[in-house]
């Protein structure tokens, strides 16, 4: 269960590229959305927040609050945003993958 | 009306909403989590509202456990303490945690143990949470007005004639309005039903006359526009109205223009001068229009008690100050109305007299009864679950007995133990509340489709907050109950002796026995108790089915219509109208006979009043006869199979060519005619010098038509023309449509309908068969629910007993063996056991029996034909449960004889 500071886990992977793909409207359920479509995971609203709150934490990932709106019950939203900590962490994890498939296309694909 | 544009619908469920508000924080982070969760809800609603509302819960049950997880696990704080440099992993909050993950694991080894105690605990917390619901809404809060414990209803009662309540006159209400000093306001209203029409469909709609002062007594101020002004309560004044919430939102899109606008009410226009709060109906759950009552008490007759009377008690007055004033007035009545001498008649054979009760009371009703007796009941299903559970983790902390023991003299604090064994117990208990209050919405709306529809409040009964809070303390307090027992014996300073012991010999191992043996025994009693209950309602229920009503209900469409005066001025209008109607309804398909009449039994009332008989005559002193009276048409008697004695029913000419017949009922017959032909006799209406003498055709069967427990109504149907000069004719009629399927002729009658009047209304539209069951749905509520109980009751006992018999036989296994091994035979074994089984079901029964004639009692106002101690009832579930003992005893009993002695002696 613990975690080094810089390295992050698959699914939190899978929740930043989900943010840094949406741009500037990513908004929880859109994120949520967004696995779902694109990576096939289902995912609970609990998981997602819980993963959300510990980016933050890590400092990869901040978020803006916007105004209410009627259907939202008068409750605020929240847009996400990838920090450039968050970028490099991604980039580290993307390399490190790379250079682990390196030489394996034959069996991956 | 489209229900998804409908803004309150859109709404997640509050309670998981509230759930979600309270684990998340308060800052807009927090908040926007609640935003997003809303915001899909309604995106998923518009496709499905119970699909969307279970996926609502589901969302913020985990993001709750994911909240809670975060908070608590060290494992994240060392993570997310990094960056800040704060720890709070330390501490109680860190100790909480590890007993509750310790209890967790051990929870999940024994999957059979935890599975059968939650489910255990989710039936008892369950039926409570549903019943408390529907008490809570209907007993603790039903009604919506301010300071409601100082309103009042004044009703009247004449004992002497066998009239137990009824309201007042306009006379009376004058006086005791212009007397009394013990009231702020006192007023008087009358339920009334509109033909609203204009702007859509026609509508039947229920609303109520009031008097000056109604909505001051009931301190309510309209939301929009005003109350109404005295010149709208004089007779030439302007038409005005007051309309509901419900029936505004729902008829008028909730416009704020409608307030000045005229609306079409039976007819004649009436402009709408203001609109009430939601939640206020008066005096019926259904009243949505209000209309000035344009009282004239100096015309009014003063023995005409068809208002109802409610009034407000000064602060510092009670119920009794008031009541003795108003009593001081009614003695003095035969006095003030000495020239109408059939009226003090009435007085005085009578005994009239006014009692003063809340409206609370009135409003509950009858209903109290059943619904604390459901509570008490569900009570005793809860304790039960408690005590299954308390023997469950009593067998388990047997089983554990050594390792307690090895910890404890390892050196392990006794209160690290405790509190453990106590943190399983608070699992559990959370689980059980858990699915517990998913039994109880699944509950809830289960009673409320079985509750009867005098329940006020029906509709706004749900899981609210303080049923949250109720249940969660029910949760607790059990966790307590059943985890700190075992716990404490746990850790008593003899536990090193067990490390030492083995087997069953040791004396804290008989103290537990009879422990366990104690508890079953409870729980034996206790169902037996709810299974009496209702065996006896069953019973009654059973006594009640065999009542013949005196009319066929089966296959029987019933529905009602009112022609206004505006449109249909003249009597025989009316009656042409009415005979049009039938003619078209009797040409459908599938109807075998169709007739209509005022007053339906079990469904409206009817009214009664005094008549003359010509061979008979009445003193002046004297009161004439009261009988029941309804218009009807050819055609009812057939359509509602009631059989027809002699003579003859009506038909064509006794509304055109031969005005003046009557027909009665039987026992009316009987009473005043006991030995000669009825045919032929005559009767008149007393109260209007002017009617007619009315001679008898017929004689019809009595019906039970105020109750299937009250006697056969004396009863006096009268054609639709002719009986009255003034307007008591047969504006309003209650159609009785016998046809194969009663439910399908519906479509076709609604055409007729419309073509022979587009703009009249059909309403009441239900079958004779639902109104008979409705007619005791108070009585097959309760039973149905007790019934439930007590098989819920039923099942955990034999899951008790079976639980401890089973455990016996483990643990006897080896002195079997010896048995065995020695030649016993497996039979005797098997009786041995069976035998322990039975012993503990018979003292359970024993007590269960005497705890029985005591608690019975509070069934005896539901019961018919039925004595509380039925010794039918008592027998035949006393020899249930024994069987059920039996049964359950019998699968460990079979295990004994099957012991394997080289085994058993083995395992030391």
């Amino acid at each position: 269960m613990t975690q080094r500071h810089g390295f992050i886990g698959e699914f939190e992977q899978m929740v930043l590229l989900a943010v840094l793909q949406l741009g500037t409207a990513a908004y929880g359920p859109d994120i949520s959305d967004e696995l779902e479509q694109k990576a096939n995971r289902r995912v609970s609203r609990g998981a997602l927040y819980s993963s959300l709150d510990r980016l933050k934490h890590k400092g990869f990932l901040r978020w803006e609050i916007e105004g209410a709106t009627s259907e939202r019950g008068g409750h605020p939203k929240r847009r996400f945003e990838v920090t450039p900590a968050g970028l490099k962490a991604l980039r580290a994890a993307h390399q490190a993958l790379a250079n682990l498939t390196a030489g394996l296309e034959e069996v991956l694909g | 009306m489209n229900h998804s544009s409908n803004p309150r619908t859109r709404r997640p469920p509050p309670l998981a909403e509230a759930l979600l508000g309270s684990v998340l924080p308060g800052d807009a982070a927090g908040r926007s989590v609640l935003g997003d969760l809303r915001e899909e809800y309604g995106r998923r609603e518009r496709s499905g509202g119970a699909v969307a509302r279970l996926w609502y819960w589901r969302e913020a049950l985990a993001i709750a456990a994911h909240r809670t997880k975060d908070r608590v696990s060290p494992a994240e704080h060392r993570t997310a303490g990094a960056s800040n440099g704060q720890k709070k992993g330390d501490g109680p909050m860190r100790r909480i945690w590890a007993d509750l993950r310790f209890g967790t694991r051990t929870l999940r080894r024994t999957p059979g143990f935890t599975t059968i105690a939650a489910i255990t605990l989710a039936l008892g917390i369950g039926a409570n949470t549903a019943i408390f619901s529907v008490v809570d809404s209907v007993l603790l809060d039903p009604l919506p007005f301010p300071a409601a414990d100082r309103i009042v209803g004044i009703w009247h009662a004449a004992p002497g004639l066998g009239y137990p309540e009824f309201g007042t006159s306009t006379p009376i209400h004058a006086q005791y309005l212009e007397d009394n000093d013990v009231f702020e306001s006192i007023a008087i209203c009358r339920s009334a039903r509109f033909n609203l029409t204009g702007d859509g469909d026609p509508e039947r709609i229920t609303g109520a006359f009031v008097s000056r002062g109604t909505l001051e007594t009931l301190q309510v101020s309209p939301i929009l526009g005003r109350n109404f002004v005295t010149e709208e309560d004089l007779p030439d004044g302007p038409q005005a109205v007051i309309i509901g919430h419900e029936l505004w939102t729902r008829r008028f899109a909730a416009d704020p223009g409608l307030v000045g606008r005229s609306i079409e009410l039976n007819g004649e226009s009436y402009a709408v001068v203001g609109i009430l709060p939601e939640r206020i109906a008066f005096p019926q759950n259904e009243t949505s229009i209000w209309v000035p009552a344009r009282i004239d008490p100096a015309r009014d007759q003063p023995g005409s008690f068809e208002w109802n009377s409610i009034a407000r008690l000064k602060p510092g007055v009670s119920i009794d100050q008031a009541q003795a004033q108003l009593a001081s007035f009614v003695d003095q009545m035969p006095e003030r109305y000495a020239d109408t001498p059939q009226l003090v008649a009435f007085f005085e054979q009578g005994q009239f007299r006014v009692s003063v009760h809340t409206l609370k009371e009135d409003v509950v009703g009858d209903v109290q009864r059943s619904l604390w007796i459901l509570l008490g009941t569900v009570g005793f299903v809860l304790l039960i679950a408690c005590a299954n559970v308390a023997n469950l983790f009593l067998v388990r902390a047997e089983g554990r007995r050594r390792e307690s023991a090895v910890r404890a003299a390892l050196g392990a604090d006794r209160w690290v133990l405790a509190r453990q064994y106590l943190s399983e117990s608070i699992l559990l208990a959370a689980l059980g509340g858990v699915l517990g209050l998913f039994l109880a919405w699944v509950g809830v709306s289960s009673l409320i489709r079985i509750a009867p529809s005098n329940l006020p409040r029906l509709d706004e009964i749900g899981i609210d907050g303080s049923v949250l809070g109720f249940t969660a303390c029910i949760t607790l307090l059990s966790a307590l109950l059943f985890g700190l027992a075992p716990a404490l014996k746990r850790v008593s300073p003899a536990m090193v002796g067990s490390l030492i012991q083995s087997g069953t010999r040791s004396s804290t191992g008989r103290d537990r026995r009879l422990a366990r043996n104690a508890l079953v025994v409870m729980q034996t009693a206790m169902a037996l108790v709810l299974l009496i209950g209702s065996g006896l309602l069953v019973r009654s229920f059973w006594q009640i089915r065999n009542i013949n009503p005196g009319f066929d209900a089966r296959d029987v469409l019933t529905f009602r219509i009112s022609l206004a005066s505006a449109e249909y001025p003249e009597p025989n209008q009316v009656a042409a109208f009415h005979q049009q109607l039938l003619e078209r309804i009797r040409g459908l398909p599938g109807v075998v006979a169709a007739g209509a009449a005022e007053a339906l039994p079990l469904g409206q009332s009817g009214s009664g009043t005094g008549f003359f008989v010509e061979d008979r005559p009445t003193a002046e002193t004297e009161l004439p006869p009261m009988f029941w009276f309804s218009a009807a048409t050819p055609g009812y008697f057939e359509s509602m199979r009631i059989p027809l004695r002699t003579g003859r029913t009506f038909d064509r000419r006794d509304h055109e060519s031969e005005l003046g017949n009557l027909i009665v009922s039987a026992p009316l017959a009987e009473r005043l005619w006991p030995d000669e032909d009825p045919l032929g006799k005559r009767l008149r209406f007393a109260s209007d010098s002017t009617s007619p003498w009315m001679t008898v055709v017929g004689v019809v069967e009595g019906v039970r038509g105020h109750g299937l427990r009250r006697d056969p109504l004396e009863m006096i149907y009268y054609p639709m023309v002719g009986p009255r000069a003034d307007d008591w004719d047969a504006r309003s009629l209650t159609y009785t449509v016998r046809a194969q399927n009663p439910l399908s002729p519906l479509p076709a009658v609604r055409a007729a309908i419309a073509e022979l009047d587009a703009s009249l209304p059909i309403a009441q539209v239900e079958s004779m068969a639902r109104i008979l069951a409705r007619s005791e749905a108070q009585l097959s509520f309760t039973m149905q629910a007790l019934t439930i109980a007590a098989a819920t009751a039923l099942i955990l006992g034999a899951i008790g007993l079976y639980g401890v018999l089973s455990y016996v036989v483990s643990q006897r296994t080896q002195e079997i063996g010896v048995r065995l091994a020695l030649g016993a035979e497996p039979g005797s074994v098997q009786k041995m056991v069976v035998l322990q089984g039975t012993r503990i079901a018979v003292a359970g029964i024993a007590i269960g029996l005497a705890g029985a004639v005591g608690l019975t009692r509070f069934l005896q106002g539901l019961l018919y034909d039925t004595e509380p101690l039925d010794p039918v009832a008592f027998v035949a579930t006393s020899a249930l449960l024994l069987c059920v003992g039996l049964l359950a005893s019998y699968v460990p009993a079979r295990r004994a004889s099957l012991v394997d002695p080289m085994k058993s002696l083995r395992m030391e």
